[in-house]
């Protein structure tokens, strides 16, 4: 194994990227990057620090997360190989890639099961019952690649008859399902989706902001967000991490940090479970929008 | 017990108008300054907070410059909801009240109030905020403050277009208040108010301390000076001086000048005393040598009859020496005590007798070589009367005139005048003769003073009586060989309704006027 520690990744990755051949930007110094999305609430900086420094220790490898706006960013990352690893949503994890480049490693156990749900919330003095209530209103988007916070709502919509561009009078994107949750809050918007565990653990840290907005819509459940690793990831590193990953739940420490995040712990599942998106998204027609440069 | 200060009644007493003036004056000026001050950070401040406000607008147009062209209002938002929070505590200098990111067409991108000004919808459609002049925001070609003569004057507004490529893409709006700015004028002016008047209540308490410690001495001067003009020396007592600056000079001054009053007037009353004694002195001895000098020879005859009883010759002799000695001591008496005893004057005199005297002091000179100057006028009265008799004034004038004459053996010449001056007439007696020295003229007057020989010294003591039983005076003015003048001065009464209690009685008055 080449340990060349003091060589930054990202000063490699930029001399390789100019290569040819997918595999050139990956990482030969044992540095993990892993990429971080809008899935979970980045904000939560002591967590994911400490995170960070559990794999670190338990993977043996030099852990680090990597933050872009938009699920695109990362996306982008991915695909050129900077990333050797990435939680993301299901909505990009399904959308076709010639050639593949990710593997489904494992997804977050969430009260039970690697499932979620999208949420549609108001003010909580909204008068608003259900969303066809928000007609002409302002909604807020959490990204164009989310599939709570962006591809559910729009099917919903979709399946009750609406168009969904033409729906609201007036809808952007948040980029964060924390920030649709602020925008709802100070009534920005009249109305947002958002991702019921960023919404569950938000009512945990910040109670009074969640306090301000109600749910007016619960979808079906859909897969987790899972976290993919780059196909070319050595094995070894994959293994480690997979099993660093799975056997949290059963660690003390790991387990506190699982307690610290709300969530059970991480399973292995097979990419049938994200097929519910996949028909969601062929259905809804609705083209995928995740090429766009990263915004910061 | 005296009160140390008294209460001034003449009119606003100094320890008044000093503690008045320093309060006025101390209030006047911190007032004046106070408000120059707050005025001119009124000002400064205002300025400063205009000033603020543009460069927070072009900071905040800067900082949505991106997101406007991504048209990611969310940003817009999140980038004016830093302008709301970044004053938590509600100290900042300029604080945002309002702020809204609008596209070229007037639509809101972002508002710091998204309840009542909407994404998507023109400005203020949905609330009362239409208040921004955001009119005067979309041609602008830069960053500007909204003239104040089209806006609140309790906000400042300021507006920032976001021009890319020479495009305005959107504009800024930003209204910050003016509140807290009144507030800490509000609360400036109470406190210059304040310290004023607490300044000037200090200052007053320091210059009522301060008039009472320069007054106090001036009122006690002051008082003492009003003892002293009462001739009341022993009602003044020593004036404290506790400066030694003018006040304390002064009183120092007055405190010595009263200590010399009171030795003077110690003095001259053993003067007077002295003089007294002196003049008792003087008059017992007058009394015994007009007294012993008949009794001399009377005793030796009276001794001579009482060896020698049956000498008819002798008794024949003695007793007409006796007579003329008794007799004398007798005139003596009647001189000193008669005038003494005297009438109360109780008539009134017209001057016309006066005409009569000239020939009475014609035969007086007789053929001494005396030239008369007479010119004494009954006309000179005026119609109005003396408070005498006939005889007496006659006394006078006879006695001033005999002594005159007596002066001047050798000749020389006699002035009698008479004017008048006013309700007083003036007659005045003239000799050329030797003149009287100092010590003369004090005692001249006195019984039993006299420079003649022949004299009893009686003249001027009966005259000066008589004078001043009538109400005048009389003076001499003399020198040695200068001559003497006597000037008799007598008050005149009207005939009718004159003051004075002899012309209150009816029958006088009714006789005067007869007489007139």
């Amino acid at each position: 194994m080449n340990r060349r520690r003091f060589l930054r990744s990202t000063t490699i990755a930029a001399g390789l990227a100019a290569l040819p051949g997918r595999l050139s930007a990956l990482a030969d110094d044992g540095t993990l990057r892993i990429g971080l999305t809008a899935v979970v609430v980045r904000e939560y900086v002591r967590s994911f620090n400490d995170f960070r420094d559990y794999l670190t220790i338990r993977t043996g490898r030099a852990v680090s997360f990597v933050q872009r706006r938009t699920y695109a960013g990362i996306m982008d990352l991915l695909a050129r190989g900077e990333l050797e690893a990435a939680w993301i949503c299901g909505y990009p994890y399904v959308q076709p890639r010639e050639p593949e480049f990710l593997d489904l490693l494992v997804a977050p156990v969430y009260r039970g099961a690697p499932l979620y749900r999208s949420l549609v919330i108001v003010p909580a003095d909204s008068v608003a019952r259900n969303i066809e209530d928000l007609r002409d209103g302002v909604f807020a988007y959490s990204d164009p690649d989310s599939n709570s916070g962006y591809l559910v709502p729009r099917s919903t919509l979709a399946e009750l008859g609406h168009d969904p561009d033409r729906f609201f009078r007036f809808s952007f994107f948040t980029y964060s399902h924390a920030e649709t949750v602020a925008a709802v809050a100070e009534q920005v918007a009249d109305g947002g989706a958002v991702d019921s565990y960023i919404y569950n653990i938000q009512s945990r840290y910040e109670p009074d902001l969640v306090a301000r907005t109600r749910v007016i819509r619960a979808s079906r459940q859909f897969g987790f967000p899972p976290i993919v690793v780059h196909r070319d990831l050595a094995p070894d590193v994959r293994l480690r991490l997979l099993n660093t990953l799975t056997g949290m739940a059963g660690d003390p420490e790991g387990a506190a940090l699982l307690a610290r995040l709300d969530l059970d712990g991480f399973s292995q599942v097979s990419p049938p479970l994200y097929d519910s998106i996949r028909d969601l998204a062929r259905r809804a027609a609705v083209p995928f929008a995740g090429s766009a440069a990263d915004a910061l | 017990m005296r009160p140390q200060i008294r209460l001034w009644t003449g009119g606003p007493s100094l320890m008044v108008k000093i503690p008045l003036t320093i309060t006025f004056v101390v209030f006047a000026s911190a007032l004046i300054i106070g408000l120059v001050v707050i005025d001119r950070n009124w000002a400064r401040q205002r300025a400063g907070l205009e000033t603020q406000t543009l460069a927070l607008a072009r900071a905040t147009a800067a900082a949505g410059r991106s997101s406007i062209l991504n048209n990611d209002v969310w940003s817009l938002y999140r980038v004016l909801r830093q302008l709301r929070d970044r004053d938590p505590d509600g100290i900042a200098d300029a604080p945002v009240v309002e702020a809204v990111f609008v596209d070229p067409a007037g639509i809101v991108l972002a508002h710091t109030d998204p309840t009542r000004n909407p994404v998507g919808l023109p400005l203020g459609t949905a609330g009362d905020t239409g208040r921004v002049p955001f009119d005067h925001a979309l041609g602008a070609e830069r960053a500007h403050l909204v003239p104040a003569e089209l806006r609140d004057p309790d906000f400042v507004d300021a507006v920032a277009p976001i021009i890319v490529d020479g495009l305005t893409v959107g504009s800024l709006l930003l209204r910050s208040s003016t509140q807290r700015l009144t507030a800490q004028l509000r609360r400036d002016t109470v406190i210059v108010l304040t310290f004023s008047l607490g300044l000037a209540l200090v200052m007053s308490l320091f210059g009522a301390w301060i008039s009472r410690r320069m007054v106090a001495p001036l009122s006690a001067l002051s008082e003492g000076l009003d003892a002293v003009g009462r001739g009341d020396l022993h009602a003044v007592q020593p004036v404290a001086a506790k400066d030694r600056d003018e006040i304390g000079h002064l009183t120092g001054q007055f405190n010595r000048m009263v200590a010399e009053l009171v030795e003077k007037k110690r003095l001259e009353k053993e003067l007077v005393e002295a003089e007294r004694m002196a003049v008792l002195g003087r008059f017992a001895a007058g009394l015994a040598h007009e007294v012993n000098n008949p009794l001399g020879g009377m005793i030796n005859c009276v001794d001579t009859l009482a060896q020698r009883p049956d000498d008819a010759t002798l008794v024949r002799k003695y007793i007409p020496l006796l007579d003329t000695g008794l007799k004398r001591i007798a005139a003596t008496m009647q001189a000193l005590l008669g005038e003494l005893r005297g009438e109360n004057c109780p008539r009134t005199c017209k001057v016309g007798c006066l005409t009569d005297l000239e020939a009475m002091v014609r035969s007086e000179i007789g053929d001494r070589p005396i030239t008369l100057d007479w010119r004494i006028e009954n006309r000179d009265l005026g119609g109005l009367t003396l408070s005498c008799t006939c005889p007496h004034l006659h006394q006078i004038i006879m006695n001033l005139a005999h002594n005159a004459i007596a002066v001047m053996p050798e000749g020389g010449r006699l002035a009698l005048r008479s004017r008048r001056v006013e309700k007083q007439l003036i007659i005045e007696v003239a000799d050329t003769g030797p003149g009287l020295d100092e010590q003369a003229q004090s005692q001249m007057f006195e019984p039993f003073y006299t420079t003649s020989p022949g004299g009893n010294g009686l003249g001027l003591w009966i005259t000066y009586r008589l004078v001043e039983r009538m109400g005048g005076t009389i003076r001499v003015d003399s020198a040695p060989e200068a001559g003497a003048r006597f000037e008799v001065t007598l008050p005149l009464m009207a005939t009718t309704g004159a003051p004075g209690h002899h012309a209150a009685k009816p029958e006088e008055k009714e006789g005067a006027t007869r007489a007139a």
